[in-house]
C-alpha cells in the first residue's frame, strides 16, 4: 500500500510542471491596427526663403546633379531646410557678422554614398533597426528607413497606401512618419486546401483555355496524402516545415483527406505573384470566409502584419536642432515582433575622406577619432555603453571598453563642429563611431559617430539544466522618448574644449552644474578603508569577524601625518564604516561598527577633520548587498533586482589573477527596495548630523530590473536615481560621487575616480579630458588610485594633464590583512608605502598649479603623441611630457616624464 | 550512583588496558576479543581523539613543520570528523565482509575495537609533537620524522596483529586479506560514488521542476 502511495506521488511530481505549463494564462493577442493617417495634416512648406540646393553627384561628364532641400522653419541662428524625396535634413547656422552659413546635413551626399557599396540603402537613411521576432526567437536583418520605406513609396502611392507621411507636430513643427516595412493587403489565398476542389479548379480553367493554373499552383502548392506522409520520402525536416505551417498535420490519420499545402510564403513578398494566385481562386469562387475557415479548422495562424510606424520630429530651438522620437507613438505589433535596436541619423555630420576633422566620444573622460586615421585592422567600430553596463543583463567581463559618463558627442569639421546631447533616452544609449575604411572586409566610406537605442533586450533563459536555452525578452518596451540636440559651433570657437565650455553652460544654464567656489589647492582624495568581514577558525571551527583596516583613531593618524607633511584641501571617502563593513548589509539605517571604534569613536573623527577643514564621506552603498544577515530588512528573493532571464541580478567581484571567476557577488537591490532604504538612510543620516555622504556604486552603475511583476527599464532607474540624489541634495547633504554619469552632477561636491583615461580602443586616436574641462573648477575630481596603477609616475602626469586631484586608497593596516579577502579593487593599500611620494608628489603639484584649482580649463591640446598642453582661464599653461626624452615647444623645455608649468599673468 | 561509579571504573579499567595491548599486542588483542577487555566506549573515545588531536597538531603545531598554521581558516572539524568516519566505517565493513568469507572470526565489532587501538600511535604522536614542534628547530626535523616513521610503523604493526589475532590467521594470510580490503574499500567507494551521481541527476529532475515554476511565478 505505501509503496503504491509513494509511485503515485512520483509521478505527480513529474507531471506538475506539464500541468503548470498548461494553465499559464497566455496573453491575449490585441488586435493590431496602424494609426488612422486620414486625419494627419500634411506639413506646408511656406517657401518664405528660397530652398536650399545641394550638389549630390558629380558626374563624369562634369554635369552635377542637386537636390533640393526646402525650407522649413528658421530660428536667430538657424534654419532648417527638409529635402522631400529622401526625407533627410539639411541644418543651416547662419553666418553672423559677415562669416558664411555653416550646413550639416542628415545624410552624405550621392558621390560619397556611391561608395558606400551595400551601404548605400542605410547611407540614405535616418533610422535603422534591428527587429526581434519573439515567436521564431531570431533577430530580422537590419531595416531601413530608406530600403523598407522610402525606396517603395512610388508603388505604394499609386495603391493610394503611401510608407511615408510628411506631417506637422501638435505645435507646428515638422514630423516624418515612417511606416517600416511591407505593408501587405489580406490576400485570399489559402493555405490549406482540399485537393479535389483545387483539381475541379485546374481543370475549370483548363477547359476555358488557362493552362498555365496547374503549374502555377504546384510551384507553390504541395500535395499531402496520408500515403505519401507515411512513405518516408519526406524528410523529417520537411515534415516539421509543414507542421509548422499547417498544425493539424502533426496528427495526421487515415482519414485525412489529401489537401494541397502553401509551401511557398514568398509569394506575399510578391505583389504580383500574389495577386495572381489570389486570382485563380477568387474567380472560381472563392471566398474569404471559406479561407478562415480552413485556417481555423487546421490550426494555421492568421497572418501576422511586420510593419512599424515610427515618427520623427525635427524642431529648431535657441540652442540648435531638436529631433524627437516619442515613445507613445510607436506602433507596430508587439504581441510578435519587437524593436532590439533602432539608430537614429546614423550618418548626421558624417566626415567624408575629403574632409579635415574629429570625432569626440565620451570614452570615459573622453576620446578623440581623426578623420580618416587609417586604423581599419580592426573591424569593429567602437561602441561606449552609456552609465556602463547593464548588470541586469550582461556579464561585466564582456566590457571592453570604458562606459560613457555624459551623453554627448561631437563632429569637428573644418569651418565649425556639430555637438550633439542626447537629452531623452540616454540610459539605454550606446555611442558608436568609426572612421572610414576604403579597404578589407567592410568597407565605409565616411567617419561617423552616433546613438543606437536598445529597446527591447533579451537574454538567454536556460530551462532544462543541460543546454537547452530559451530566450527570454524583456517584458515591456523601455518607456522613454528619444531627444537628441543637435548644436553647430562655428566660428573661432569650434575645437572640443568649446564643446566641453558649451556643454558646461548647457548644464548650469539647467541648474545641473553650479558654478561652485572651489577651493585654491588641489584636492587630495583620499579612500580609506575602514572593516571586512573575514573568516577564520580555531580549532576547526570557523567563525567571522570584522578585521578593522582603518579604525577611527587610525584615519585621525593618517590625516595629521599628511597635514603636517602640508596637504591641503582633502577629501575623505570612508569606506567600510558601517552595516559589516565593505561587504556590507542593506544601509537602511547605520550601525557604527565598534570594531573600528563606534559611534563615539565616528563622532570624534568627524569632529576632528571638521575643525580641520577635511571633508569625509563615509560611504554608505546602496545600491548592492553584500551580506543577507537574518534579522536585516532585506530578503534575497524579494528585494532583489531580476535580470532578463529572470534570475537574481549580481554585481560579481571577479578574482584578477585569472579574471574569470567571481569570488564575491553583491545583490542589487530592486528599485522599490533601493527608493524605500535610501529614504530611510536619510533619516539616518539627519539623526547622526551628517552632512555629507558618498552613495557608493549608483555613481557609476545603471542597472535594470527586469522583473516580470514590474519592469523598471534603465531610463526608470535613472529617473529614480534623479529623485534619490535630489532628494539628497534638497536635504541638504552633500555627496560625493564615485565614477559620476551624468545624473550624480546636481548635489555633487567632490568626484572620486573620475578615469584620467579613455579605454584606448584602437581606433581612437588619443585621451582628451572633456569631462574634466566641463567640471574643472567647480566640482573637485580626481582620477583612478595612483597607489593601484601599473606606472605611478605616469597616473601622477596623466592628473596633472587632467587637472585631476591626487586618488589614493588606503588602509592603516598592512596589506597582508587582506589575505585571503578577494575584493577587485583592493590591493596594495598600505598608506605607510605611499605617503612620502604622495606627499611629495602633491606639494610640488599643489605649489606650482594650486591656484588652477578654482579655474576653469579652457583649452587642451595634444601636441604630440608624448606631449600634451593644457591652459587655463588666467593662461596659465601645463605642458606635460610622457616621453622618456626632453621635449622643446616654444621654447619651452619640458625634462622627460615631467611637467612644466608657465604661469599665467591675469 | 554506584551504577555510574561502577562504569565509570569498568571503563577506566577498559581504557588503561588499551596500553598494554599497544604493548603486548598478540595477547593484549587475544584479551581485547576473547576476555572482552574492549568496550565501545573505549572505541569510540578513541576515534574522537585521533580527530581531536590531530587538529590540536594543525592549530599548535610549528609554521616550520606544518604549513596549516598559517591558515588556521582552513581547518574544520567537521570535515576531519567525517573523512575519518567514512574511512573508519569503510575499512570495518570491508573488513568483517571480506573475512567472513574467509573464515575470519572477528565480528564488526572486533575489527572495530582493534583497529582504534592502532590509532594510539598516531594519537600520541600529534599530542606530543605539537608543543615539541614549537621547541625544535627545522635543523632537528629529523627527530620529528624518525617518531613519525616509529608511530606509523607501530600503527601498522598494531593494525596488522589485530587482524591477525582477531580472525585467526597466518603471516602470509594476514598480509593478503589486508590487501584485499584495501581493494574492497575502494570498491565500495565506487559503488557510492555512482549512487551519489545517480542521486544527483534525480534531484536534478526535481531542481528543473523548482527552476520552472520560480520563473514563471
Amino acid at each position: 500500500m505505501r509503496k503504491r502511495i509513494v509511485v503515485f506521488l512520483i509521478l505527480l511530481t513529474m507531471l506538475l510542471p506539464f500541468v503548470l505549463t498548461g494553465c499559464g494564462s497566455e496573453k491575449e493577442d490585441a488586435e493590431f491596427v496602424l494609426p488612422e493617417t486620414k486625419n494627419l495634416t500634411p506639413f506646408e512648406f511656406t517657401g518664405a526663403k528660397p530652398s536650399h540646393l545641394r550638389d549630390m553627384l558629380h558626374k563624369d561628364d562634369g554635369t552635377v546633379t542637386q537636390a533640393e532641400y526646402k525650407f522649413v522653419e528658421e530660428n536667430n541662428d538657424y534654419i532648417l531646410y527638409f529635402n522631400t524625396d529622401r526625407l533627410d535634413i539639411a541644418l543651416c547656422k547662419k553666418g553672423q557678422n559677415g562669416q558664411q552659413d555653416e550646413f550639416w546635413y542628415s545624410n552624405p551626399t550621392d558621390d560619397v554614398i556611391s561608395q558606400g557599396g551595400g551601404l548605400s540603402g542605410e547611407m540614405k537613411s535616418q533610422l535603422q533597426m534591428l527587429v526581434l521576432d519573439k515567436k521564431k526567437q531570431a533577430q530580422s536583418p537590419n531595416k531601413t528607413t530608406y530600403a523598407d520605406c522610402v525606396a517603395k513609396q512610388p508603388e505604394n502611392l499609386e495603391k493610394e497606401q503611401p510608407q511615408y507621411y510628411i506631417t506637422k507636430t501638435e505645435d507646428g513643427h515638422l514630423k516624418v512618419i515612417y511606416i517600416i516595412g511591407q505593408l501587405q493587403k489580406n490576400y485570399i489565398i489559402p493555405t490549406i486546401i482540399s485537393k479535389a476542389y483545387v483539381d475541379d479548379m485546374i481543370k475549370a480553367y483548363k477547359d476555358k483555355g488557362v493552362s498555365s493554373v496547374g503549374m502555377n499552383i504546384s510551384n507553390n502548392y504541395k500535395v499531402i496524402t496520408y500515403e505519401e506522409w507515411n512513405s518516408g520520402k519526406l524528410t523529417e525536416k520537411k515534415k516539421q516545415d509543414y507542421i509548422n505551417t499547417v498544425p493539424s498535420l502533426a496528427e495526421i490519420d487515415e482519414s485525412w483527406e489529401p489537401a494541397y499545402i502553401l509551401t511557398n510564403d514568398k509569394i506575399y513578398n510578391s505583389e504580383y505573384l500574389a495577386t495572381q494566385i489570389q486570382g485563380y481562386f477568387v474567380d472560381y469562387g472563392y471566398t474569404e470566409q471559406m479561407r478562415d475557415e480552413d485556417n481555423q479548422k487546421n490550426g494555421v495562424e492568421a497572418r501576422v502584419p511586420n510593419v512599424y510606424w515610427l515618427p520623427l520630429s525635427y524642431s529648431l530651438e535657441d540652442d540648435g536642432l531638436k529631433v524627437t522620437m516619442k515613445d507613445d507613438e510607436i506602433v507596430y505589433n508587439t504581441s510578435r515582433y519587437d524593436i532590439y535596436n533602432i539608430e537614429v541619423m546614423k550618418y548626421f555630420g558624417a566626415g567624408t575622406q575629403q574632409e579635415d576633422g574629429y570625432l569626440v566620444i565620451p570614452d570615459g573622460p573622453g576620446a578623440m577619432i581623426k578623420f580618416n586615421n587609417g586604423k581599419v585592422q580592426q573591424k569593429d567600430p567602437v561602441r561606449i555603453t552609456m552609465y556602463g553596463n547593464d548588470m541586469g543583463n550582461i556579464d561585466p567581463m564582456a566590457a571592453q571598453t570604458k562606459q560613457g559618463y555624459l551623453p554627448v558627442w561631437g563632429i569637428k569639421k573644418q569651418n565649425s563642429s556639430l555637438f550633439t546631447i542626447i537629452e531623452d533616452g540616454s540610459a539605454i544609449s550606446t555611442v558608436i563611431a568609426d572612421v572610414s575604411r576604403t579597404s578589407g572586409s567592410t568597407i565605409n566610406p565616411v567617419n561617423y559617430v552616433y546613438s543606437q537605442y536598445r529597446l527591447v533586450d533579451y537574454d538567454e533563459m536556460e530551462l532544462f539544466g543541460e543546454g537547452y536555452k530559451l530566450r527570454a525578452y524583456q517584458l515591456n518596451r523601455s518607456t522613454c522618448d528619444i531627444v537628441l540636440k543637435y548644436t553647430v559651433l562655428s566660428g573661432e570657437k569650434h575645437e572640443y574644449s568649446d564643446m566641453a565650455a558649451y556643454y558646461r553652460d548647457y548644464l548650469m544654464k539647467r541648474n545641473v552644474l553650479k558654478d561652485q567656489t572651489a577651493s585654491a589647492n588641489i584636492p587630495f582624495n583620499l579612500e580609506l578603508e575602514g572593516g571586512i568581514e573575514d573568516y577564520s577558525a580555531f580549532m576547526g571551527i570557523s567563525y567571522s569577524y570584522i578585521s578593522s583596516l582603518t579604525s577611527f583613531d587610525d584615519a585621525q593618524l593618517i590625516l595629521d601625518e599628511l597635514l603636517s607633511k602640508g596637504v591641503k584641501n582633502i577629501n575623505v571617502k570612508y569606506r567600510g564604516w558601517a552595516n559589516n563593513g565593505m561587504a556590507n548589509q542593506i544601509f537602511d539605517r547605520v550601525n557604527v561598527l565598534s570594531e573600528l571604534g563606534g559611534k563615539k569613536g565616528f563622532n570624534d573623527l568627524m569632529a576632528y577633520a571638521k575643525e580641520k577643514g577635511i571633508t569625509i564621506y563615509p560611504e554608505t552603498e546602496l545600491l548592492v548587498v553584500y551580506e543577507d544577515k537574518l534579522l536585516d530588512s532585506f530578503n534575497s528573493h524579494n528585494d532583489v533586482s531580476r535580470k532578463i532571464s529572470r534570475d537574481n541580478a549580481i554585481l560579481m567581484q571577479y578574482d584578477l589573477m585569472t579574471l574569470s571567476q567571481w569570488r564575491r557577488g553583491a545583490l542589487v537591490l530592486r528599485p522599490k527596495t533601493l527608493k524605500a532604504a535610501s529614504e530611510k538612510l536619510l533619516e539616518s543620516l539627519q539623526k547622526m548630523n551628517l552632512d555629507t555622504v558618498d552613495l557608493g556604486t549608483i555613481g557609476y552603475i545603471l542597472n535594470g530590473d527586469y522583473n516580470i511583476k514590474a519592469v523598471y527599464d534603465r531610463s526608470m532607474i535613472q529617473t529614480l536615481y534623479n529623485e534619490i540624489i535630489a532628494n539628497y541634495s534638497n536635504a541638504g547633504i552633500k555627496l560625493a560621487a564615485d565614477g559620476g554619469n551624468v545624473y550624480m552632477l546636481p548635489g555633487t561636491t567632490a568626484m572620486f575616480n573620475l578615469p584620467n583615461l579613455s579605454s584606448e580602443y584602437y581606433v581612437t586616436d588619443a585621451t582628451i579630458p572633456f569631462y574634466q574641462m566641463v567640471i574643472h573648477g567647480m566640482i573637485p575630481y580626481s582620477g583612478e588610485a595612483i597607489n593601484q596603477s601599473g606606472d605611478p609616475k605616469t597616473s601622477l602626469l596623466n592628473a596633472v594633464e587632467f587637472g585631476a586631484g591626487l586618488f589614493y586608497r588606503w588602509m592603516y593596516q598592512e596589506n597582508s590583512a587582506m589575505k585571503d579577502i578577494y575584493f577587485e579593487d583592493l590591493y596594495s593599500l598600505y598608506y605607510g608605502a605611499w605617503i612620502n611620494d604622495a606627499t611629495v608628489d602633491y606639494t610640488r603639484y599643489n605649489n606650482e598649479l594650486g591656484h588652477t584649482a578654482a579655474l576653469k580649463m579652457v583649452d587642451h591640446e595634444r601636441l604630440t603623441d608624448m606631449l600634451a598642453m593644457t591652459v587655463y582661464e588666467d593662461g596659465t599653461t601645463v605642458y606635460v611630457n610622457y616621453g622618456e626624452e626632453d621635449a622643446t615647444y616654444n621654447n619651452v623645455v619640458i625634462k622627460a616624464k615631467d611637467y612644466k608649468v608657465i604661469k599665467g599673468v591675469a | 550512583m554506584n551504577d555510574f561509579k561502577l562504569a565509570l571504573h569498568n571503563y577506566l579499567e577498559k581504557f588503561k588496558f588499551i596500553f598494554y595491548v599497544m604493548l603486548h599486542p598478540f595477547k593484549g588483542f587475544w584479551d581485547l576479543k576473547h576476555e572482552k577487555k574492549g568496550s565501545k566506549a573505549v572505541a569510540i573515545t578513541l576515534s574522537l581523539l585521533y580527530v581531536l588531536s590531530g587538529i590540536i597538531y594543525d592549530q599548535f603545531a610549528a609554521y616550520s613543520f606544518n604549513p596549516m598554521a598559517a591558515n588556521p581558516e582552513n581547518i574544520n572539524m567537521f570535515e576531519s570528523l567525517l573523512s575519518t568516519v567514512i574511512v573508519l566505517l569503510l575499512w570495518c565493513y570491508s573488513n568483517w565482509g571480506l573475512t567472513t568469507l574467509f573464515d575470519g572470526e572477528g565480528s564488526v565489532k572486533d575489527v572495530f575495537l582493534y583497529t582504534t587501538v592502532a590509532l594510539v600511535p598516531l594519537i600520541l604522536y600529534n599530542l606530543i609533537m605539537a608543543p615539541l614542534t614549537n621547541i625544535l628547530s627545522i635543523d632537528e626535523a629529523n627527530i620529528i620524522s624518525t617518531l613519525q616513521t616509529f608511530s606509523y610503523l607501530w600503527a601498522g604493526i598494531l593494525l596488522y596483529t589485530g587482524t591477525m589475532t582477531t580472525h585467526q590467521y597466518g603471516t602470509i594470510r594476514t598480509l593478503i586479506i589486508i590487501i584485499f580490503i584495501i581493494l574492497g574499500m575502494l570498491l565500495i567507494m565506487f559503488m557510492s560514488i555512482m549512487f551519489f551521481f545517480l542521486l544527483q541527476t534525480l534531484f536534478n529532475v526535481g531542481y528543473v521542476i523548482y527552476r520552472e515554476l520560480t520563473l514563471r511565478y
